[in-house]
């Protein structure tokens, strides 16, 4: 396809989702109701949610080849500070997205600076460490603002009234979609601007860009703050789709599941990252629901019940693409060849 | 707060101190030959517990033997992994080793659940070291006094093998440069797998030894390899050295902490961590980066 | 143009498909009923809740005889695998396909996130297996039920029974969440009529396995009861750490949240602990008769406490729904509100209309050692019965906000 088709293919996509809350069309298998039902709209916004979210963690992991094992923490800064601005210092939600951008850019920006200091596995354990020590933070629940293991819930006067009630899960919709295209453009342009090409040198190798005078580690953080600060934005999205916050969303596990998006999709390219996260977040909704269909509780026991648990699938899943997925992981980590490289970057 | 009473404590904290410093050796014996973090060793340590428990259960194994044939079970489980999955990610970015064994350990982790049960299963302790010793100063359980010097005997030998003897020389060559090692007629595969062996055989043996003081249940590594993640690095990445002076000094520390302010205990040793790389990248006992 | 004609399809398919929006989805009201059983099925509280709550829920429509209004009535097993999202997933997923009520609901974030849904979808939650008080506190809502026990009762119970013995220097083992720290805010004004104080406690943070350092300290502390306040793995190493110490033989323990099944992974170890719970299987006839039924079904384990509120508070639906004549939540809360009621499981209860807090006698117990064990399960010992007036928080201190 050329570079006119595929806009126009995009700009039709991006039309069909917009007007999707008008078209009633049923899509059987796919969804249990017809396609501008709430439940549907509202499973689509999450998938754009998580789209986005997977997107913002290929930024760093992908292009700027820092493996972050804590991005779940930026999201759950995201979900909590939005939630806590709502709930308890009674903010409206633009006050509380204003506390939020701020928190989003000071958090990754320390965090960050101590972290990059190691390299490679180092980096991972530190940063793993400091996303435990956030997920521990919201368990105890300290001064009763997070909620502790029962999380937070937003209450029907938090939001503003066109977002509440499942008549205007609409509104939502669409401020979910114009999010996921909002950092689309934001990952399409930062990846191919002139600081997106020094991180992926710094990908292949770091001190060839130190050898030509660039500081490799004021670009490192530059992506850990973008892709970080997206992620949070992500979870303002988030709380205002899903109306609480679960601590959930603060697991190590919660990144392994953005790994899998990403993995799952393509290290390195944006739009398959973005696709990962739209078709995990779909699995992952309505197999829940296909586990109790009657179809898997006939399988016998030893096939029904691993079936049943998620985090099994999850390691599973991930175990068979790091395997067997030809040539994903290698060569995603250690080089893009020129043609995907001009996939990842063109639209 | 008597002196009898702080010394008390402090071997409470040599005891969590052993374990650290178990499974933080096992990682630095693994990550020194292949280059990875296994993620994986937490499910290690906690099969090695469950092999205790199925062994007492089935087979009326007892505290001593399982001490000795656990490990050896899991060690070979742990070959067989290398030899077959592990092997595979040789030549990618050690990050890849890092999320497989993470992939690995959830899904572990899970079939035990669903074997076992989440609940966890009672081993209790072996009635030779049941009750207390006396300290002379104070009575003390035997038990924990027998965790502490099985484990400081255990360090001792793997730390004399890896950096003093003679095989040790040819898993630190066979890292350094497998191509001369192999010219020299050694076998570099048979080692890799052997030391990983090793380091999953210390992890189990650490399960073993915990099987008594808590319940054996499936997420029970799930919390400790993090700890040890952050030691492993707060003592410098792959010193043997670093890691198991750094897991009895942070078992002390972490225990010490617990008695001053019980709400910082876990998070003592993050802080400890922090402060340490912001200081010295490379570890307390690592060796600086060449580049 | 290529992109007009791409926009043009869009649209006309847009045009096509729209007619069908208009298809109702028709409440089926002659259809079977369902009734949701949502628990896990396969974590750690499986054994008190789980598979158990499911054949007691069946139970329960089997002795009603199968059928409400003519209609059949269906137990779907739901497992929510202790996650909050998940079960508010299912549970929409749920009412939707015809479930009229929702029980069991074991965990309390599950608990909440199910009350949530209830109380937006007009479905009836009927909550035995969490214990957050907040269910009939800042939680509550019209429809949702907080039938078994809460963390109120339950430090109530126990705190009354050994306080007034004269215990009354305790020290406390709480975790640092939400739990632990109302155990200790409830058992704390429990004790105090009796004159019976805290001298310590200490709160350790998420994770800690090691209990070690903080039994060492209890023992050092020299109180006369130790309170473990703390749920499942951490009770269990705690517990441990305490025998291992030697705490048993100088203080009485006491432990904050237990259920019968747990007993079973290791009774050595609990024998002589001092328990609270809404329900033992032998303590009276009834309910010792209900209990062997279920066991033949269950391979000859006795049923816990949460597993006998399931059926008793189904049975009590189902009778509601067939006076009422009508599975409309609001007609079924119209009529049980303030109503009282007895039966094998409830002693002098109430549907108190004030917060949706279903009270009844609670129970204080004693875990028996091994050796004055005859029968199987049969690990308590009955040493108190605090009256329901006593043991669950007074109308006149409830924090729910009545709303309908």
């Amino acid at each position: 396809m050329n570079r006119a088709t595929r806009i126009a293919a995009l700009a039709a996509l991006v039309v069909l989702l917009i007007v999707m809350p008008w078209i009633g069309v049923p899509i059987p298998p796919l969804f249990s109701e017809a396609m501008s039902a709430p439940g549907s709209l509202n499973l689509l916004a999450l998938c754009f949610v998580f789209g986005a979210l997977a997107l913002s963690y290929d930024i760093i992991f992908g292009f700027a080849g820092l493996l972050s094992f804590g991005h779940a923490l930026y999201f759950a800064a995201g979900v909590y500070v939005t939630a806590i601005a709502l709930t308890h210092w009674h903010c409206t939600l633009l006050q509380a997205m204003g506390i939020t951008i701020v928190v989003a850019l000071i958090l990754p920006l320390v965090i960050g600076a101590v972290c990059l200091r190691v390299r490679d596995i180092q980096f991972a354990m530190v940063t793993l460490a400091f996303a435990q020590a956030g997920s521990i933070l919201v368990m105890q629940n300290p001064f009763g603002l997070t909620g502790g293991e029962e999380g937070l819930a937003l209450g029907p006067s938090a939001l503003p009234a066109a977002l509440v009630g499942v008549a205007n899960t609409r509104n939502i919709y669409w401020i979910a979609l114009a999010f996921l295209v909002l950092t689309c453009a934001i990952g399409v342009w930062s990846v191919n601007s002139a600081a997106g090409r020094v991180w992926q040198a710094i990908r292949e190798n770091e001190r060839r860009v130190a050898v030509i005078g660039l500081n490799p580690y004021l670009y490192k953080l530059g992506a850990f703050v973008l892709s970080s600060f997206l992620a949070s934005m992500a979870g303002v999205v988030y709380m205002v789709v899903e109306g609480s916050a679960s601590p959930d969303v603060t697991t190590a596990s919660f990144t392994l599941v953005l790994l899998v998006m990403v993995v799952l999709g393509g290290v390195g390219t944006l739009w398959g990252a973005v696709l990962g996260g739209i078709v995990y977040e779909y699995l992952d909704f309505r197999l829940v629901v296909l586990a109790n269909a009657s179809g898997l509780q006939s399988l016998p026991a030893f096939l029904r019940v691993p079936l049943s648990e998620p985090l099994f699938i999850l390691g599973v899943l991930f175990i068979i693409l790091v395997l067997f997925v030809p040539g994903g992981l290698a060569g995603a980590v250690r080089r893009l060849n020129p043609a995907s490289l001009s996939s990842s970057g063109s639209h | 707060m008597s002196a009898d009473y702080l010394a008390s404590q402090l071997f409470n904290g040599l005891a969590s101190g052993a374990f650290y410093a178990l499974l933080a050796l096992g990682l630095s014996v693994i990550f020194g030959t292949l280059r990875i973090i296994n993620f994986a060793h937490g499910a290690m340590y906690m099969l090695g517990a469950f092999a205790t428990y199925y062994g007492a259960q089935y087979l009326h194994l007892n505290f001593f033997l399982a001490l000795i044939l656990a490990p050896l079970v899991v060690a070979v489980l742990g070959m067989l992994f290398e030899v077959l999955l592990l092997r595979r990610l040789q030549g990618l970015d050690p990050v890849y080793g890092l999320l497989f064994t993470f992939a690995a350990t959830l899904v572990v982790v899970n079939l035990m659940r669903l074997l076992a049960g989440a609940m966890g299963s009672p081993y209790n302790i072996p009635d030779a070291l049941s009750g207390a010793t006396n300290l002379g100063f104070t009575l003390y359980p035997t038990y924990k006094l027998f965790v502490i010097v099985v484990s400081i005997i255990v360090c001792v030998l793997v730390w004399w093998f890896v950096e003093r003897s003679l095989l040790g020389a040819r898993i630190r060559a066979s890292t350094e440069n497998p191509v001369l090692v192999r010219a020299l007629g050694i076998d570099t595969p048979r080692i890799i797998t052997l030391t990983f062996g090793l380091g999953v055989a210390i992890a189990a043996l650490a399960g073993v030894l915990a099987a008594p003081t808590t319940n054996v249940y499936p997420s029970m590594g799930d919390d400790i390899i993090i700890y040890t993640f952050a030691i492993v690095v707060i003592g410098g990445l792959g010193s043997i050295t670093g890691s198991i002076v750094m897991g009895f000094a942070l078992g002390v520390l972490q225990t010490l902490g617990a008695i001053w302010y019980p709400p910082i205990a876990t998070t003592l040793i993050f802080i400890v961590m922090v402060i340490v790389i912001a200081l010295r990248p490379s570890g307390l006992f690592g060796r600086p980066e060449s580049s | 143009m290529r992109i007009t004609r791409i926009i043009s399809a869009v649209c006309a398919g847009i045009m096509l498909c729209a007619p069908l929006s208009a298809a109702p989805v028709a409440a089926a009201d002659t259809g079977p009923i369902h009734i949701a059983v949502i628990t896990d099925m396969s974590g750690v509280y499986a054994s008190i809740s789980g598979q158990g709550a499911v054949e007691a829920t069946k139970m329960a429509v089997e002795d009603f005889g199968g059928k409400v209004l003519g209609r059949p009535i269906i137990v779907d097993t739901v497992d929510h695998q202790n996650s909050g999202p998940t079960a508010e997933a299912k549970a929409r997923e749920e009412f939707d396909n015809g479930a009229e009520l929702a029980v069991d609901l074991t965990n309390s974030a599950t608990a909440l996130a199910v009350a949530a849904v209830a109380k937006d979808m007009h479905k009836l939650a009927i909550v035995s297996g969490g214990g957050s008080s907040a269910l009939t506190g800042a939680s509550c809502n019209k429809y949702t039920y907080h039938y078994a026990y809460d963390t109120y009762a339950l430090a109530h119970s126990e705190g009354t029974s050994v306080a007034k013995a004269g215990y009354k220097t305790w020290y406390g083992i709480v975790p640092d969440y939400a739990f632990g720290k109302s155990m200790l805010a409830d058992f704390t004004d429990a004790i105090a009529p009796f004159g019976a104080t805290f001298v310590h406690s200490d709160t350790m943070p998420l994770g800690t396995t090691d209990f070690s350092t903080y039994m060492l300290a209890a023992k050092n502390a020299h109180p006369q009861v130790v309170a473990l306040l703390n749920a499942g793995a951490d009770t269990v190493n705690s517990m441990k750490a305490a025998k291992e110490f030697g705490l048993d033989k100088q203080m009485k323990i006491v432990v904050g949240l237990f259920f019968l099944p747990q007993v079973d992974t290791d009774p050595a170890l609990w024998a002589g602990a001092k328990v609270a719970d809404s329900w033992y299987w032998n303590q009276t006839p009834e309910a010792r008769k209900w209990a062997d039924r279920y066991a033949a079904r269950m391979n000859g384990v006795r049923p816990g406490s949460i597993q006998a509120a399931d059926y008793s508070s189904t049975m009590q639906w189902l009778k509601a729904v067939k006076a009422v004549g009508s599975v409309d939540a609001d007609k079924i809360v119209a009529y049980l509100d303030g109503r009282t009621f007895s039966d094998f499981y409830a002693q002098n209860a109430q549907w108190r209309a004030r917060d949706h807090s279903v009270v009844h006698d609670m129970y204080v117990y004693d875990i028996l050692p091994q050796s004055e064990v005859k029968e199987r399960d049969a690990w308590y010992k009955l040493v108190d019965t605090i009256p329901a007036s006593q043991a669950f928080r007074p109308v006149a201190q409830s924090n729910c906000t009545k709303t309908w």
